[in-house]
């Protein structure tokens, strides 16, 4: 267990060192977390994880991606999470989503912030997009669907 | 050239109305301090002693004494028989004004005055948003001099003695003056709580963590444009505690959410809430 542990925390801070390589050596762009989410065109969930909900933790989880002019995410950071079990998921899952294609000058990126409500509901766990959780706490704001 | 002439009637029409709409949308709010692009600078922190407060449509040249209550406020009513008194000391008295400010419609607060046989008061003010104009706790009862600088101020439900100060007070009798919050730390954020208050932490994530505010929601000020409208009610009143943080952030979140629409926005300043 520890070693697995071990391994997923060594797996962070090798994906956060080539994070922190690529904002240090491209040009990057920050874009709004609004923009970030307009611009999504599949953005696959991660289950909430078992051991999150066994432990009974919930809250919200914030990444940054750096994303390229094909839309494709070549780098996240998990800023912050419920847990690292959270964390682990989020990291997986947003490896695989899809921006919308942009021009940009070659090599140059965007850096988004994505945020997710890792939530306990009724004894089971849900995963809701900002976007959705806007709509659920204020109705009347106006926001956009996004494309899983 | 009758096409021309319409048109015209139409302009100054359209103008006209633009007028009308702004002057009304102005007054509604009562409090008429600070022009609508100062809006934001009477919403930045709770009213206490030193600041200024001005209502349009009050004597310039008269002291007042405000009285800011709800009808569902247990200190409030506990409080009626000392509010009565106060207001015949004010009507003996040429130079102070008893004007009452509340959240709730006039018509609520002059039958609740009835009922406490609270008279004569010279105006009741519904303030359309209470927290924008830097109340945050009922009952309040401040004194404010001929330029509108607030000398007393203090919240909560009185003792007799700090009646007596406030009578002595209101006469313009030699007293020091009376400047004190209720509320200790903890209690203030229990107060916004129970009153339906979202308080607000916007610190970095590391400066949250080195020391945390387990009351709050803790939203980074770069993060709230979404987060703040994912995790706080817009129509609920927002209180950020800015008692551990640098006050150009809060300045700057109590700014953002106001644009984003959130209509009751305060900043508590370090200090104020002690």
């Amino acid at each position: 267990m520890v070693s697995v542990l071990a391994g997923a925390a060594l797996v962070a801070a090798g994906c956060q060192d080539d994070y922190s390589r690529l904002k240090t050596t491209r040009q990057v762009r920050f874009i709004s977390e609004e923009e970030t989410w307009s611009l999504a065109l599949k953005t696959s969930l991660p289950i909430f994880p078992a051991a999150s909900l066994r432990a009974g933790t919930s809250g919200p989880a914030v990444a940054t991606l750096l994303i390229t002019s094909s839309g494709a995410v070549l780098s996240s950071k998990v800023l912050q999470a419920p847990d690292r079990a959270s964390a682990e998921a989020f990291q997986n899952a947003v490896s695989g989503w899809q921006f919308q294609q942009r021009e940009m000058p070659e090599g140059k990126l965007d850096e988004g912030t994505v945020t997710l409500y890792f939530e306990i509901r009724n004894g089971s766990g849900a995963v809701l997009t900002a976007p959705e959780k806007v709509r659920e706490m204020n109705p009347a704001v106006k926001t956009w669907q996004t494309r899983r | 050239m009758g096409w021309n002439r319409t048109n015209r009637l139409l302009e100054v029409l359209i103008v006209t109305s633009a007028c009308v709409f702004a002057w009304m949308t102005l007054r509604q709010d009562g409090a008429g301090s600070n022009p609508p692009e100062e809006k934001w600078r009477g919403a930045s922190s709770v009213l206490t002693a030193g600041r200024r407060f001005t209502l349009q449509g009050t004597a310039g040249n008269r002291r007042h004494l405000y009285l800011g209550v709800q009808t569902t406020c247990l200190a409030c009513n506990a409080d009626k028989p000392f509010y009565k008194r106060l207001a015949s000391e004010t009507a003996e008295r040429s130079d102070i004004d008893l004007i009452v400010l509340a959240g709730e419609s006039v018509e609520a607060i002059d039958q609740w005055l009835l009922a406490g046989s609270i008279a004569p008061v010279e105006r009741v003010v519904r303030l359309k948003s209470p927290a924008l104009s830097g109340f945050v706790y009922t009952p309040t009862l401040f004194i404010t001099s001929s330029d509108g600088t607030v000398t007393d101020f203090i919240t909560g439900e009185l003792t007799p003695e700090e009646e007596a100060v406030i009578v002595r007070r209101v006469r313009g009798e030699e007293q020091a003056p009376l400047q004190k919050h209720t509320f200790a730390a903890e209690a203030t954020w229990t107060t916004f709580r129970q009153s339906g208050a979202q308080v607000l932490d916007v610190r970095s994530r590391k400066a949250f963590r080195q020391r945390p505010s387990p009351a709050a929601a803790h939203i980074p000020v770069d993060e709230l444009s979404m987060r703040s409208r994912a995790e706080l009610r817009m129509y609920r009143p927002v209180v950020i505690d800015c008692t551990r943080e640098d006050w150009g952030y809060c300045r700057i979140a109590g700014a953002e959410l106001i644009a984003l629409g959130f209509r009751d926005v305060t900043v508590i300043l370090p200090g104020e809430a002690h």
